[in-house]
């Protein structure tokens, strides 16, 4: 098994090539980079502040494919979905980290995964995977006389709200009640709102200081409380999580995999 | 479904009873106490509220155990030894939250569980069962560079520690990584301790107020923790959990179950 990064100058893919430099040095297949790039023919290795591993990064993504068995993707929008064609061509795994795809690129990752095993998910901390999988089975298990209420905090540079790992979270949740979680979010308690309305779920989200992200789903009925959640320290768990799925799928059968298949969740 | 509560004039058979009669589809039949007691010849819904029921606290668990459907047991060991007798030769469900069964009080349920179901369980909360079930899947999915951490708080009056619930968490995580729980544990943190060792089960146990139960499971690694937390606010979700078992026994086959096979956990 060998692993290319793709967008590998950029925050993402610098984390993921660090991770591998430090642990798996001997999996680096390659790495590519935007031909805009500076960084275009920098050694991989130096480019982490670590010693020279002898491949540098490459502006052709399809020579980085032709000696990996399995990529990562955490360039852009627009340029993973070209990966994705390259990929299916070349036979090469794909693992896209990539977020923001708009339908017709996402459809152009969905295309590769006739191809080539391609895992796509929303968020690639295996926390927050076992998270949604967890929430699902509980909101199944544990019926509507338990309120589901979802919490998050994240830093004050934040600008959407509820954040999107928590709106997947209560997709779970509702997926869990068997309903869309449009019939059921609840986003704004302000002023007099009357009692709870049975069966919603709803968010809460907190702004401030420096936090990467605090995730809670809470269940609570009369004389008890379950709750389910994720603290994120630092985004270099995202880079685990990638490499972590990239391992997974690097001989698996075409075909479109999560995260949840990654971690035996599904 | 006929219920009846042996013991019914106990701190948890009080709440069984009132418990019973709020539940759709339930009917309370018959309640006992032993020979005696001054509750014997008492109106059940007495014992509950103002309200009588026309139905009389019994001597006779026999007659009990004729007329219902399932009965639950929260006494003691050598009582629910002759209930289980009772609950066999009557071909009625048995649902045992008495606590503190050596072997052979055991291998009275094991018998009577030949003829009839019934349902052993020492807690009963359904939040609890689902948090045990949770963390042996959270632990063998997760891996071992995330920490386990049980945190627990209870009230002033509690003398034992870690609690029950607390170390039944830490074998269902010991399970999850396939380890006996003895071998990882690790329950006093004083003075210079050393770097934490990779695989412990740590502890940490708080004592104070009324508190009725606090437990969360800490799954801890680089970047990230996953925390999962259950908070009992009131003893009546015992309660509940065993009508929920009750009903669950409704043309179930004869067999030993556990409150995980009640909430398709097992």
């Amino acid at each position: 098994m060998s692993i290319g990064i793709l967008g590998c100058t950029g925050r993402m893919g610098q984390m993921i090539l660090t991770h591998l430099v430090q642990h798996h040095r001997s999996l680096i297949a390659g790495g590519s980079g935007s031909p805009n790039s500076t960084l275009a023919g920098q050694d991989l290795g130096r480019l982490v502040g670590a010693d020279p591993l002898g491949l540098t990064v490459d502006t052709n993504p399809a020579r980085v494919m032709a000696r990996a068995s399995v990529v990562i993707d955490c360039s852009s929008p627009a340029a993973t979905a070209h990966h994705a064609a390259l990929a299916a061509r070349h036979g090469t795994a794909l693992v896209v980290a990539t977020t923001g795809l708009n339908a017709q690129q996402q459809q152009a990752v969905f295309d590769a995964a006739r191809s080539v095993p391609v895992i796509y998910t929303p968020n690639l901390s295996p926390g927050v995977s076992v998270l949604i999988a967890l929430t699902r089975q509980v909101a199944a298990t544990l019926g509507p006389d338990y309120d589901i209420e979802i919490v998050e905090m994240h830093h004050r540079h934040k600008v959407d709200a509820p954040s999107g790992t928590a709106l997947g979270l209560g997709e779970a949740a509702a997926a869990g009640r068997g309903q869309p979680l449009d019939a059921l979010k609840e986003t704004v308690r302000d002023g007099h709102t009357g009692a709870r309305n049975s069966g919603s779920i709803g968010f809460a989200t907190l702004r401030g200081g420096d936090v990467a992200g605090d995730h809670s789903v809470i269940f609570a009925s009369d004389g008890e409380r379950l709750e389910l959640s994720h603290k994120a320290s630092s985004r270099a768990l995202f880079a685990h999580g990638a490499i972590r799925a990239a391992q997974w799928c690097s001989d698996r059968p075409p075909g479109l995999y999560s995260m949840l298949d990654v971690l035996g969740l599904a | 479904m006929k219920i009846a509560i042996v013991g019914c004039a106990g701190r948890m058979g009080r709440m069984l009873l009132t418990e019973v009669q709020a539940v759709d589809g339930c009917q309370l039949i018959g309640g006992t106490g032993p020979s005696g007691a001054p509750e014997i010849g008492s109106d059940i819904g007495l014992l509950i509220g103002p309200t009588p029921l026309g139905i009389t606290v019994s001597d006779d668990a026999e007659a009990v155990f004729a007329a219902a459907d399932a009965v639950i047991d929260f006494t003691a060991p050598d009582a629910t030894v002759v209930h289980a007798a009772l609950a066999a030769k009557h071909n009625t469900a048995l649902i045992v939250g008495t606590t503190g069964l050596n072997a052979s009080h055991q291998s009275a349920l094991d018998e009577a569980a030949k003829s009839v179901p019934v349902v052993f369980a020492p807690n009963m909360s359904v939040g609890v069962n689902l948090l045990f079930a949770l963390t042996q899947k959270v632990a063998a999915t997760l891996g071992i560079d995330y920490d386990i951490e049980i945190v627990e708080m209870h009230h002033r009056h509690k003398v034992d520690a870690p609690s029950g619930t607390a170390l039944g968490l830490g074998r269902a995580a010991a399970a999850g990584r396939g380890v006996a729980l003895d071998a990882v544990k690790e329950t006093v943190r004083d003075g210079h301790t050393g770097a934490r060792e990779a695989g412990k089960i740590g502890f940490a146990t708080l004592r104070g107020g009324d508190v009725v139960g606090d437990h969360t499971v800490i799954f801890a690694s680089e970047g990230e923790r996953v925390e999962l937390t259950h908070k009992a606010s009131s003893r009546a979700i015992f309660a509940r959990g065993a009508v929920r078992a009750a009903q669950w026994c409704d043309g179930r086959p004869a067999g030993l179950y556990s409150m995980l096979d009640v909430l398709g956990l097992a």
